[in-house]
This record gives structure tokens, C-alpha cells and sequence, in this order.
């Protein structure tokens, strides 16, 4: 591949700033959190597109050279081969807020954070993820991001209405509610004539194409909020899953379980007053309301519910006190983030495994989880392991465990990776599904576990991405 | 030195991106929406090169490199690393780490282990050779002050010292900001002298270049000479003197070191200086970064020009701590002028956005920096130090 001429077609087409093939760049963009320093790969060149028009001219150019293009936000990593980045913070702008149907139009490129801010003033909310301001629209609606308000809302997928995409091959489309953003009525509904083609799209990693418009669907921002804090001892894992169960099935509005390593920190360096000593799961649990009295009444089978199930009302409302302000879990400065980093000693948040299971199988995934992390150590006095759940409107959990991790502590990852791939295997067989979606970062059970739908897969990637550009190697 | 100071620091960088992501940096909270959000543009290196690299996170990633990996220093790292104007709004947002710290390190480990790149290198091998970065000899260090008749403290006394910084005092444009502001002492009847052509760098430059033992160089050498004038205190017009001093020896320095600006806030207060009017004046003010985010100076510029009657002060969007960076901080117009006239005339615009007549600051290199913006654009905003100004509404 002659990469000077694919240098000039890239600078004639996106302008010399806009390009850069520099040896820092170019080594710069490979990190992201969870990951850090430990997934490499240093793309040829990094990009920033300005207009739709600049991601087709990109796409176009690869397919020419035959050159892999990754898709990211300001966060992503370097992708799964090398070739060009597609940086698409500059795409950027809130296009639509429609405060009468609750819907909004947003750029790929838009911080989510920027994006909440300014509905919030409208009156209007989306389900958001905490993390910080660099997460994009497009990513969020790419990758299973999560936020509060999942156990009633899902997954931010699931509020995605349109979008718009450049195809691999340099095609624009607009799917969903976009599909009918230039009639009248404008961009109104996901389901229009035709498949649900917005799901072929969420989800994908970048597989299918680079998002540059995301349209959403909104909330109403509640009028009353109530916060509560429940906890329940070891042994009762079944008795907290049934609680989970029948709150989801009440569709309150966020269901966030965490266990005593959640604390630990909090409680160690006395910034926390001890929890009770038999406070092992911590249950917080949001709902809202249209009226005070709809509230109190909400609170009252909240606590019928947790108390039928042995759960305990914790004294310290710590759920409170998150969403006070400033909130819990950006991660620029809350306390508890910043005394368990601390306390940890080790390093960056490396969130091992994320994974999808029944709501039912709770007790059983924790169970092997806990085992496992005493089998090669990563729980005990001096370390900072974390067991961090939610709950969703489909009767799936999600739990995640948090390590920090030192990249160049070899000892420590040399444990975790250990961990990782006896974690894999067994739940892998199980059944669970992973969030961050895609080997090799997950394992191949990913695909094992569904034969004939990554089959199809692999035929509709074929038929798009006929020269496989697209994140190659995240399908097949 | 060098990175090996802030080892640990370089391990809680969770790579989330709020140094530069838009956006507030902290959501609302269900019930309301966050009071006070950092604004959406807020690094200026990364809003003029808009590639991730040019941040603080970024930065760090690499210092990690360096320090862990042995990551090779090239001059296109070392622009990278100097590329930061050492803002501190990413230190503002940051509750793990200081990245600006972080950022200083990176430099150290460049000046022990490899070079300065070659106009840095030039500005260095200047300040040491002069005793200022613009090759004027020390002796029209006290050219402002001929005729004022103030006292020179090394051969009298005073109670305070008037500090003026190599800027103000050598760069014609500026000296007015010290005659101005020793003409307010002395109608305030102040007692206070001045070093005139003994006055010595504060060691700014070799301490923001990352040449450590320079900067302790200078810096011993000034508390030896201030230490022994047996002053209460020293008032300076430069921020980045205030904030030098600042970074001496915890406890070296036997007196109280304060800006200009709170200074003078105290002498209104204590009626010794009647502000005149400026009637129908609107005018609008620059937070220096080294003044407000570094040392938490944001309240008495602005008092002193609200009791100025007749005018209108008007914020800008950016203002306060989370004020932009009028771009030439972290000695950065050495290497990347291009950069510092995008991000000082994007601080123009904003000031214009006001529809103040007037935009005020407390620092000299932002004074200099703004005015050739303003007038590079064509803007009609006048530029003006808090201490000029005020003096010229008085009788």
C-alpha cells in the first residue's frame, strides 16, 4: 500500500489539519478507560471529519486502498486493526430538541453530557450514563451503554429511534425515524415500513458503518423523586433476587445493586460510617412520581416489597446522597470514587466481564464469582474489588466487576487474566452475553453460543462490507 | 524530578476525558441541573488542534509511556508536552489528579533527559544570560520608575515592596500598568519602595520550561535578597510572579506576598483610594489563569471595578474559574504562535459578545496577549489593566 498517496487523497479530501499520520498521535489514540495501556493498536492515520460528506469520502478512499477504518468517539480505543481512525468529535452539534413529542436529533459526535444538560433545560431527560463528558451520542447508541433509568427504560439502544449512517461503502442512509426526518411530520417514529433496520445498527461496534445522527426519544423529566437504600446479609442472595424481581416487575425507575467492596474504601478511611456488620448487598433503588401522594405511596410498596424479601431500610441513605449534588459517579471528583482509587493503590478502573444474565440466576453468578476471585485472589484486606449490578426491564441483571489494575504490575495481571479466562469459560457455557460485545476483547463464546445468527450476521457484513473495512475482525 | 515525583499520580488518570470532553463535567441530578457547569470549550490546545492527544489526558497517557515504557522523547512529543498552556482547568475539573502538575513534570523529564526544543532552548539560554526573557540588559529594569520618586529598597527601607515582574517592567507597552499602580500607592500614601534595576526574575520562565535547578537557582538567590530587605510584604502586578513565588520552598520567604489587585481592594475599603466614575463605560473582565484557578484571586479585580460608579460590569460566558486562557500561557507562543492567536482571539469574540466597550484584566501577558488579538481582528474592545483603569477615573 503506497502510504504517501493515501496520505494526499486523504489531506485533498479533509484538509492537512485534519489529518495526521504523526508517530505521537497515531500512538496516543490507542488507549481508552478500562482498557488503558493493556489493548493496542496504532492505526495508520487519524482523522477528523468535519461534515457527513468527509466520512463518505473516508469510506470511499478505504475501500480503494482496501485499508481498515475504526469509528470513535474522544474515547475509543485503536479498534481491531490498523488503518484509519475516524475521530467524529467534530460532528458535534444538538440539531433538534422537539420539547412537544420529546425527541431529539443530536450528531454522532455530541458529548452525551452536553446533550442532557441542554434537554434538562427543556424539561426533558435521557437515561445517563454518569462517566463523564467525552462520551458521544453515537457511542452510546453504538455500544450497549447503560444509565440510570435502565430497569424502566433499557439500554440507551433501546430509546435510539433513527439514524443516520455512512455505509462501508460510503452510501449514506437513514434509518428509523430519520428515514422521515425530511417529510412534514419530520422524524417521529422507529417503526416505519419495512424490518426495524435501527437494530441492525445499535449494537453493531461500528461493524455496519460510522453513525452521524442519532435520533431519541426523551422522557419527561418527573416532577418527584424518591431514594432508597436497602440492604440484605450474604446468605440471602435468593431473597434479594426475588426483591429485584418484583420491584423490576413494578418498573421502578433504576435498580443498582452493589456489594460491601462498593464501601470498603468509604469505611476504611472513615469517610463512611461503618454499615452494619450483616450489610453485604446494598439495594439503591430510585422511583418517581407525578405527585407527592403517587411518591408516598410508591415508597410504601418499595418498602413492603424489600421488607417481605428480609431486606433491611439502611439507616444512611447512601442512595440519597448519590444523587444529591454533585452526583456520585462522574468520575471527576465524588469521594468514593476518589478514596477507592486511592485506596486500591493500583490504578485504572478495569471493569473485567460485564455480563448479561437472567435476573433469576443472580445468586448462582455470584456465587462462581466470588469463588473465583478467592481462588486467584482479588478479593481481601488490601484490595478494592467490586461487585457493581443492575437491573433491567427484561428480568436481566448486569454485573460487573471492578478491579483496578495496574498495567504494569505483572503479577497482579498476570491473576486477573487467570481469572478472566476460567470467568469466561464458565459462564461463557452458561450463557451469558457480554456487553462490550465483540472478541477478541470478549470470548469467543460471544458468537459460539448463537451459530446461525452470526452466520446471518456474517452474511449481511458480507453484503455491506463487501472489502470488510469496518472494524474487520469484530465479526469475522 | 522529573516524572519519577509524580509516580503515583501518572497510575489514577481514569481516562474519562472531562479535561476536555464538552459538556458539563458534572451531570444534573434528576432535580436540578448543575448550577455551576465547566464550559463546553475549555482546552484551549485541544480546541485549536481538536486531536485527542493535545489534552491532559492524553498528555498523561504519554508521560506514563515515558516513564514506564522509556517511550523515546521526539520534538513531536516535546511539542505535544509544551503545547499545554498550563491553563489549569483541567486541574479545576480533575479530583484525582493535577494534570498541570503532571504536565510540569513531563517537562522536567525533558530537560534531564533529552532537550528543550531549539526556540525554547533560545528563550532559556536568554533568560540566564539577561535575567529576562527579552535580552534587555538589567539596567532599564527601573526605567518606569524614573521621576515617580520612590524609595529604593536596596538602599532604604519600606514596610512593602512593589515587585513589578520582568514583563511589566521591561516591555514599553506595559510599564504604564507599574506607574499607574505605584501612583495609587502613593496617593494611598503607601509606604513601599521598589528594586528598580536590582530587581531579579522571579524564575518563571526556567521553572515553567521544566528546568528545575535553574528555577531553584533563581529562587535562592531571591529569597536570600528579599529575605533581608526586611519587608511585611511584596505586591506584584504579574500573576506569574505571584504564583512563582508562590512555588518557592514552603516557609523560605519571611513576608506576605499578594497581587496587586487585592492590595488595592484593601486600601478602597479602607477608603485611602476613591474610585472616580468611567460614566457609561461597559466593561467586561479577563480571569488570568495564574491569578484566578492557580490562586483562587477571582473577587478583587471585580470589586474594584464594581466601586468604580457609572460603569457596567458584564461577566463573559467563561469566567471565574472556569475562565479560557487568553492563550499564551506555559510559554507556549515560542513554539506554537499560531495556536496562541486562535484561542486570544476566540477570548476577544467572547469579550465583544459582552458589548463591554472594555476588557479589563490583572496580568501583563495576557494584557499584551489580548491587546495584539484585538487589534489583529479589528476589534474596537479596548484592552486595560484593573489598576490603569481605575487610576484614570480618579481625579
Amino acid at each position: 500500500m503506497d502510504k504517501e498517496k493515501l496520505k494526499k487523497r486523504l489531506v485533498d479530501v479533509l484538509g492537512p489539519r485534519n489529518v495526521s499520520d504523526k508517530e505521537v498521535v497515531r500512538e496516543s489514540y490507542q488507549y481508552m478507560p478500562f482498557f488503558g495501556t493493556t489493548w493496542r493498536m496504532k492505526n495508520l492515520f487519524i482523522t477528523l471529519p468535519e461534515t457527513v460528506e468527509h466520512v463518505c469520502e473516508i469510506m470511499k478512499i478505504a475501500n480503494e486502498f482496501g485499508i481498515p477504518v475504526s469509528p470513535r468517539g474522544s474515547l475509543g480505543f485503536g479498534g481491531f486493526a490498523k488503518g484509519i481512525l475516524v475521530d467524529m468529535t467534530r460532528l458535534n452539534k444538538i440539531l433538534k430538541i422537539d420539547e412537544a413529542n420529546s425527541k431529539v436529533i443530536a450528531e454522532g459526535g455530541c458529548s452525551f453530557f452536553h446533550l442532557a444538560h441542554e434537554l434538562f433545560k427543556k424539561g426533558l431527560i435521557l437515561p445517563t450514563s454518569e462517566f463523564g463528558p467525552a462520551v458521544t451520542v453515537a457511542a452510546t447508541a453504538q455500544n450497549p451503554a447503560v444509565s440510570f433509568g435502565k430497569t424502566r427504560y433499557g439500554r440507551n439502544s433501546e430509546l435510539v429511534e433513527g439514524l443516520e449512517v455512512v455505509l462501508p461503502t460510503g452510501e449514506v442512509v437513514s434509518v428509523g425515524s430519520m428515514a422521515y426526518d425530511h417529510t412534514s411530520f419530520g422524524a417521529y417514529s422507529r417503526f416505519i415500513t419495512g424490518p426495524d433496520l435501527v437494530g441492525l445498527f445499535t449494537q453493531s461496534g461500528g461493524a455496519f458503518g460510522i453513525i452521524t445522527k442519532v435520533a431519541y426519544r426523551c422522557i419527561k423529566s418527573p416532577e418527584n423523586w424518591g431514594f432508597y437504600t436497602y440492604y440484605w446479609p450474604r446468605e440471602q442472595g435468593p431473597e434479594l433476587t426475588e426483591a429485584m424481581g418484583a420491584l423490576a416487575a413494578r418498573e421502578i425507575f433504576d435498580i443498582h445493586l452493589n456489594d460491601r467492596g462498593k464501601t470498603k474504601a468509604l469505611e476504611q478511611s472513615g469517610l463512611m460510617p461503618k454499615l452494619p456488620d450483616d450489610c453485604w448487598f446494598t439495594l439503591y433503588l430510585m422511583v418517581t412520581a407525578e405527585s407527592a401522594e403517587e411518591l408516598k405511596a410508591k415508597e410504601t410498596w418499595v418498602k413492603d416489597l424489600c421488607e417481605k424479601s428480609g431486606g433491611k431500610s439502611l439507616e444512611h441513605n447512601i442512595c440519597k446522597d448519590h444523587w444529591e449534588w454533585p452526583t456520585f459517579f462522574h468520575t471527576t471528583g465524588h469521594p468514593i470514587m476518589i478514596e477507592t482509587y486511592k485506596k486500591s493503590g493500583q490504578g485504572f478502573l478495569q471493569i473485567a466481564d460485564s455480563i448479561y444474565y437472567p435476573l433469576s440466576r443472580f445468586p448462582e453468578v455470584y456465587a462462581i464469582t466470588e469463588e473465583l476471585c478467592r481462588k486467584y485472589g482479588l478479593v481481601g484486606e488490601d484490595t478494592q474489588t467490586i461487585l457493581d449490578a443492575f437491573v433491567f426491564n427484561d428480568s436481566v441483571i448486569c454485573s460487573q466487576l471492578w478491579l483496578f489494575l495496574d498495567p504494569y504490575n505483572k503479577e497482579w495481571r498476570k491473576r486477573t487474566a487467570k481469572f478472566h479466562f476460567e470467568f469466561c469459560d464458565i459462564l461463557g457455557r452458561l450463557g451469558v452475553t457480554w456487553q462490550n460485545m465483540y472478541p477478541p476483547v470478549v470470548p469467543d463464546w460471544a458468537w459460539k453460543n448463537q451459530e446461525s445468527a452470526h452466520q446471518l450476521i456474517i452474511k449481511l457484513k458480507k453484503l455491506i462490507d463487501p472489502n470488510n473495512i469496518m472494524m474487520p475482525g469484530n465479526i469475522y | 524530578m522529573g516524572l519519577e515525583r509524580i509516580e503515583k499520580s501518572l497510575k489514577f488518570c481514569w481516562l474519562c476525558g472531562s479535561c476536555f470532553g464538552r459538556g458539563p463535567t458534572e451531570p444534573h441530578n434528576w432535580r436540578e441541573i448543575n448550577p455551576d457547569p465547566s464550559p463546553n470549550e475549555r482546552c484551549p490546545s485541544y480546541e485549536y488542534f481538536k486531536f485527542r492527544t493535545y489534552t491532559a489526558m492524553d498528555r498523561n497517557s504519554l508521560s506514563t509511556l515515558i516513564y514506564r515504557e522509556g517511550y523515546p522523547i521526539t520534538d513531536e512529543l516535546k511539542e505535544v508536552i509544551y503545547s499545554c498552556v498550563m491553563c489549569g482547568v483541567c486541574t479545576e475539573i480533575c479530583g484525582l489528579v493535577d494534570p498541570v502538575d503532571i504536565n510540569l513534570a513531563a517537562r522536567e523529564e525533558v530537560v534531564e533527559k533529552s532537550t528543550l526544543l531549539p526556540t525554547h532552548e533560545r528563550l532559556l539560554a536568554t533568560h540566564i544570560k539577561s535575567g529576562n526573557p527579552y535580552s534587555r540588559g538589567s539596567a532599564n529594569r527601573g526605567k518606569w520608575a524614573e521621576g515617580l520618586q520612590i524609595k529604593d529598597l536596596t538602599k532604604d527601607r519600606a514596610e512593602n515592596l512593589f515587585f513589578v515582574g520582568c514583563t511589566t517592567a521591561l516591555r514599553p507597552a506595559m510599564r504604564k500598568v507599574a506607574v499607574k499602580s505605584a501612583k495609587l500607592f502613593q496617593k494611598a500614601g503607601v509606604d513601599f519602595g521598589i528594586l528598580g534595576a536590582e530587581e531579579k526574575c522571579c524564575g518563571y520562565i526556567p521553572r515553567t520550561l521544566g528546568d528545575r535547578s535553574s528555577f531553584e537557582k533563581a529562587a535562592a538567590e531571591n529569597i536570600e535578597v528579599l529575605n533581608g530587605l526586611n519587608i511585611k510584604r511584596l505586591i506584584t502586578c504579574c500573576p506569574g510572579c505571584l504564583l512563582t513565588f508562590k512555588s518557592y520552598p514552603k516557609g523560605s520567604l519571611n513576608f506576605e506576598v499578594m497581587h496587586s489587585v487585592q492590595f488595592i481592594e484593601q486600601l478602597i475599603i479602607e477608603g485611602k483610594i476613591q474610585p472616580g466614575r468611567a460614566d457609561g463605560t461597559k466593561v467586561t473582565y479577563h480571569d488570568p489563569c495564574d491569578l484566578g484557578r492557580a490562586c483562587r484571586i477571582f473577587e478583587p479585580p471585580r470589586k474594584i471595578l464594581n466601586a468604580i460608579q457609572g460603569s457596567e460590569f458584564i461577566e463573559m460566558e467563561r469566567h471565574g474559574r472556569w475562565s479560557y486562557c487568553c492563550g499564551s500561557g506555559g510559554c507556549v507562543e515560542h513554539i506554537l504562535p499560531e495556536m496562541v492567536d486562535f484561542n486570544s482571539e476566540s477570548r476577544i469574540r467572547e469579550a465583544e459578545a459582552t458589548g463591554a466597550g472594555v476588557l479589563i484584566t490583572a496580568c501583563p501577558q495576557c494584557h499584551m496577549t489580548l491587546l495584539k488579538a484585538s487589534r489583529r481582528i479589528g476589534s474596537e474592545i479596548e484592552v486595560e489593566d484593573v489598576s490603569v483603569f481605575l487610576f484614570d477615573t480618579m481625579d
